[in-house]
């Protein structure tokens, strides 16, 4: 159960490793009853949008240390499966670039 | 007799009062709150997860309190077999740590749902539900936000034919009707079991509903099982 604590995690933020952030998209599968998605189409049509599908779900971004982009996807997709997204319901897209953000502190500038 | 009934305490659970009086004061067995924080179960002879927004709802309804240290616990307690009740937020922090298969998902409506409502026990064959023959309705409470269950269709066809659907929400008499399932479960799927019959998950309140005093006792007949279960040594 605390498998989560350590996944494969690189090292600490300054020991050398580069920081990468990750953009994490969270949303329902298809099939997948979305109510909130169905909510925000009835808005967007009420306003004369024509708007066939909306799917709603969650954003969450990340910054990881890892030695290069393969180990920081890694990481991330580990995260997707064993916490950020419940497979049984949910889909989730990973996109990283490398964090070159001003300033070294944990959430960058 | 001998054992306690271990009802589990996590941060944002509100549950878990209701479910130690219950079983203390209503049914009359030792019961004891276990911290989340706890590692040990030792001696317990049933487990609950009680209502509640365990670590606020954050991410998904019990995707944090799964990683509780004494979630470690109950999975082993509940690979040897041991009874675990999970109730509203307790069944979606069984989901989560994959106890029990499926999902909880936001209300069709999108609204809190905060009533009674009646439900049809079907399969029987659980630890806690000693007292319950199918067809039975009984009237509980719900009081949840997220209380759609979703499983695929595969899944679903499977925990039909294992008799793991335990209850479906209905109407006064038993019947299934578009009006009578409230948040929009997957066939009206209030409460299932895992496939050993050691494990339970169902959104309402049986811990709710333990005197005519506020509104109904038909919860006392789901817990009392656990009258059974305390006979039996894990």
């Amino acid at each position: 159960m605390t498998k989560i604590l350590d996944m494969g995690s690189p090292g600490a933020v300054g020991s050398g490793a580069r920081r990468w952030l990750a953009d994490v998209v969270v949303t329902p599968k298809p099939g997948v009853n979305d109510p909130e998605g169905e909510t925000i189409r009835g808005g967007l049509r009420s306003l004369g949008f024509g708007v066939d599908e909306v799917r709603a779900g969650r954003f969450i971004r990340l910054v990881v240390a890892a030695s290069d982009l393969a180990e920081a996807e890694r990481s991330v997709t580990s995260m997707c499966e064993q916490l950020l997204a419940n497979p049984v319901i949910q889909t989730y897209s990973i996109t990283i670039v490398e964090d070159e953000r001003a300033g070294t502190g944990p959430t960058g500038g | 007799m001998s054992g306690w009934v271990a009802v589990l305490s996590f941060p944002g659970s509100n549950g878990d009062r209701d479910a130690l009086s219950a079983f203390r004061d209503d049914v009359g067995v030792e019961a004891r709150l276990v911290d989340h924080r706890e590692t040990a179960l030792e001696g317990a002879s049933a487990v609950v997860l009680p209502g509640g927004f365990s670590y606020g709802d954050h991410l998904r309804c019990g995707a944090i309190a799964r990683f509780a240290p004494v979630m470690a616990s109950v999975r082993s307690f509940a690979n040897r077999g041991g009874p675990v009740l999970g109730i509203c937020n307790g069944f979606q922090i069984l989901t989560e740590a994959h106890l029990l298969p499926g999902a909880l998902l936001r209300n069709r409506t999108l609204q809190f749902h905060c009533h009674w409502t009646h439900l049809r026990f079907e399969g029987c064959d659980n630890a806690w539900l000693s007292n319950i023959q199918p067809g039975e309705v009984l009237r509980l409470p719900v009081a949840h936000g997220d209380g759609a269950f979703f499983a695929d269709l595969e899944t679903l066809d499977r925990l039909e034919a294992n008799g793991q659907v335990i209850a479906r929400y209905c109407d006064v008499d038993g019947r299934l009707s578009p009006t009578s399932n409230p948040n929009g479960s997957s066939r009206a799927i209030a409460a299932i079991s895992n496939e050993d019959g050691n494990v339970l998950g169902l959104m309402p309140h049986p811990e709710r509903a333990t005197s005519p005093l506020i509104g109904g006792d038909d919860g006392l007949r789901l817990l009392r099982s656990v009258l059974d279960v305390l006979a039996v040594p894990v």
